[in-house]
């Protein structure tokens, strides 16, 4: 198993800096998602891991060994495209044999393997379809068999279920899980999609304009984003801004322009200071004044003022004053538009950014 | 609410001959030039040539005294070689031509440029551009005679008017290189980087990649321009003309002109059987290349 490390690693293309200095380490075996918006530098990232780009500034280690020197062929990864690059003028057999076939092994051998890689990604059997004659699913598939097959020491996948219907992306996320944990390949996995990340990978990291901005586990990733950016890019679109007003030695309190909040943790900001917090809407609790008082701790009253059904989950914005909030609810009560509820909010849920930008900051 | 109102014989002759009425100004054409011309030669050969007070229709003598003259396979010798060495020389190197401008490099907006131009001047320009350059008495041959590199400039190779046919295979490999590149860089540009990068990360060669990735995805764009390219140089009458050998063996189209232009009237017979063995060479050739090419694709399940 390989160990993989980004260390400082920049590319610039004429003016515009691709990667800015990204820094991390992807443990022997484990899935690492880079996550971010088009245009933020994780493409570019994984094709310096390929070879397929000459970084500016910055090493790439694998188990500490500098591969800079080598070109994509010798580094013995394995990539999976976007749009699946399947060679069509070979068969299902000659596009999973090609990487064994280009080392030269022998017929039996590489007939040997291909079966054995086709069986497991459930596709044995279609060893003489081409290309053209496999649904998307499939031909995504044989194209992570295609690389699974020479062993690589790092595997590099490249929004791979973005081409598939949102059905098939549920079955390839599940699908490629298992396949990792099973083979135990060291996976660098990039995507736009926060869901396939938190679901995906052991570790996730942010990217934004070429920085790597957070990167942790999806627990930390999803509850306690960095900054205001990446909490809204992961979902967490409520945004409260107040004064810290007390810090205990599990808890603050923050002084909101609704009412004081406790919040189940101690950020590092000094007492007095302007500080930025965050829950995700679907932390927030809605009830009836009459079920709840607004007594309760963390609790107040507010007016529904849009209410839009989403498949499952009816989506809420509450007023009260100036502060609005999103609110997801997947309990079966509807609650009307202009209609007075109490707002509940759980200490635990409630995150003190420990930065913020400016911007966002600007709008909360 | 009113009935429906009754078509016209009019609307309803253009709905029933609508695809053969557009079609009709192609076809008309292609019958009255193409076939018109090939069906009058197909006749002559044959024997029918009223205009020349010759009604000897049907009879084969035209074909067997062709066969028959020992000059005559020779000449398609000859046509063959004119024909088949330009082609593979230029096909070779447009591909490798359309490869290289692929990547980055500085003033390659210029050569994307300049490499098409001759594509838009005539053969006999670069007819003329060859004798110029490189007769006896051409610029090249001035040169290396005025910096010493050889004594007299008769010592320079003969490239033009002779049977080896140098000039005429250049000046269609300076015409037909930049038209196979535009081809061939078209079809490379419609590829995309990504399976020649999918191949490298799976450990192939850069020699791997292109042979067993890129040229086989390249392939139908270099069939078309072989088999244009090919055609053309068989049947190409003004470069060999010119360019070639004075003396014996012609090349077909040659000797179908010289046998067309003669003072006998009755040799134009001649003419047009060399004509239609011209023709039957080129599309039996065609057809076969297409055929081959086609099982070629069949199995690798592209057709």
């Amino acid at each position: 198993m390989t160990e993989l490390e980004l260390d400082g690693l920049v590319k610039r293309f004429g003016d515009v800096t691709a990667v800015n200095g990204v820094s991390l380490t992807v443990d022997a075996g484990s899935l690492v998602a880079l996550l971010g918006p088009s245009g933020c530098g994780k493409t570019t990232s994984l094709r310096m891991i390929a070879g397929l780009e000459q970084p500016t500034e910055g090493d790439i280690r694998f188990n500490g060994e500098s591969v800079l020197h080598l070109a994509p062929e010798k580094r013995n990864i394995g990539m999976v495209f976007q749009r699946y690059v399947l060679f069509p003028h070979m068969n299902v057999a000659g596009n999973v044999g090609f990487g064994l076939r280009m080392r030269g092994l022998p017929k039996p051998v590489i007939a040997e393997r291909v079966a054995e890689v086709l069986d497991i990604v459930q596709l044995g059997g279609f060893e003489r379809r081409f290309p053209s004659q496999l649904s998307g699913g499939q031909q995504q598939r044989v194209a992570i068999a295609r690389t699974v097959i020479t062993n690589p020491r790092v595997m590099l996948m490249d929004e791979p279920l973005s081409n598939l219907d949102a059905k098939l992306r549920e079955e390839m996320r599940a699908f490629i899980t298992e396949l990792q944990k099973r083979l135990e390949i060291t996976t660098v996995f990039v995507t736009h999609d926060q869901v396939e990340a938190i679901e995906l990978a052991d570790q996730v990291g942010v990217m934004f304009d070429g920085d790597l901005v957070q990167f942790g586990t999806p627990e930390e990733i999803f509850n306690h984003p960095k900054t205001p950016r990446i909490a809204d890019f992961m979902g967490a679109t409520n945004l409260i801004s107040g004064t810290l007003l007390e810090k205990g030695s599990q808890d603050c309190v923050l002084e909101s322009s609704v009412r004081k909040l406790r919040i189940g943790h101690v950020p590092e900001h000094a007492v007095g200071n302007s500080v930025l917090a965050t829950v995700r809407p679907e932390h927030i609790d809605l009830s009836l004044p009459s079920e709840t008082g607004d007594a309760v701790e963390n609790a107040f009253k507010a007016e529904v003022s849009e209410a839009v059904y989403f498949g499952g989950t009816l989506s809420y914005r509450v007023r009260a004053g100036d502060f609005s909030l999103q609110v997801k609810d997947r309990s079966t009560r509807h609650f009307a538009e202009g209609e007075e509820v109490i707002v509940r909010i759980d200490p635990a849920h409630l995150w003190v950014f420990p930065e913020a930008d400016t911007e966002l900051h600007a709008r909360a | 609410m009113p009935p429906p109102a009754r078509e016209g014989i009019w609307q309803r002759f253009v709905k029933r001959f609508y695809v053969p009425l557009m079609l009709a100004p192609v076809v008309v054409i292609f019958a009255s030039l193409f076939l018109g011309a090939l069906i009058v030669a197909l006749l002559q050969s044959f024997g029918y040539a009223p205009l020349y007070n010759v009604n000897e229709f049907p009879t084969l003598r035209n074909y067997r005294e062709l066969i028959s003259q020992p000059g005559f396979w020779q000449s398609v010798g000859l046509t063959f070689y004119y024909a088949i060495v330009p082609t593979v020389l230029g096909t070779a190197f447009s591909a490798y031509l359309a490869l290289v401008l692929r990547r980055r490099f500085r003033g390659k907006a210029l050569f994307n440029y300049v490499y098409k131009l001759p594509l838009m001047i005539p053969y006999l320009v670069g007819v003329a551009l060859t004798i110029v350059l490189f007769a006896n008495g051409g610029i090249i041959a001035r040169s290396l005679h005025l910096v010493g590199l050889i004594e007299s400039t008769r010592d320079f190779p003969r490239i033009l008017l002779s049977h080896g046919g140098w000039g005429i295979m250049l000046v269609y490999l300076w015409k037909q290189i930049p038209f196979t590149t535009l081809i061939v860089y078209s079809v490379l540009m419609g590829l995309g980087p990504e399976s020649e990068e999918a191949a490298l990360t799976l450990g192939a060669s850069r020699w791997q990649t292109f042979w067993h990735v890129t040229l086989p995805q390249i392939m139908p764009g270099i069939v078309s321009a072989t088999i244009i390219v090919f055609a053309f140089n068989f049947g190409s009458f003004e470069v060999p003309f010119i360019l070639g050998a004075k003396i014996s063996p012609f090349t077909l189209p040659v000797e179908a002109w010289r046998a067309f232009d003669d003072a006998d009237y009755t040799r134009r017979l001649r003419a047009m059987a060399i004509v239609m063995v011209i023709s039957l060479i080129s599309s039996v050739l065609l057809i076969s290349y297409l055929s081959v090419y086609r099982f070629y694709e069949r199995r690798r399940g592209r057709v």
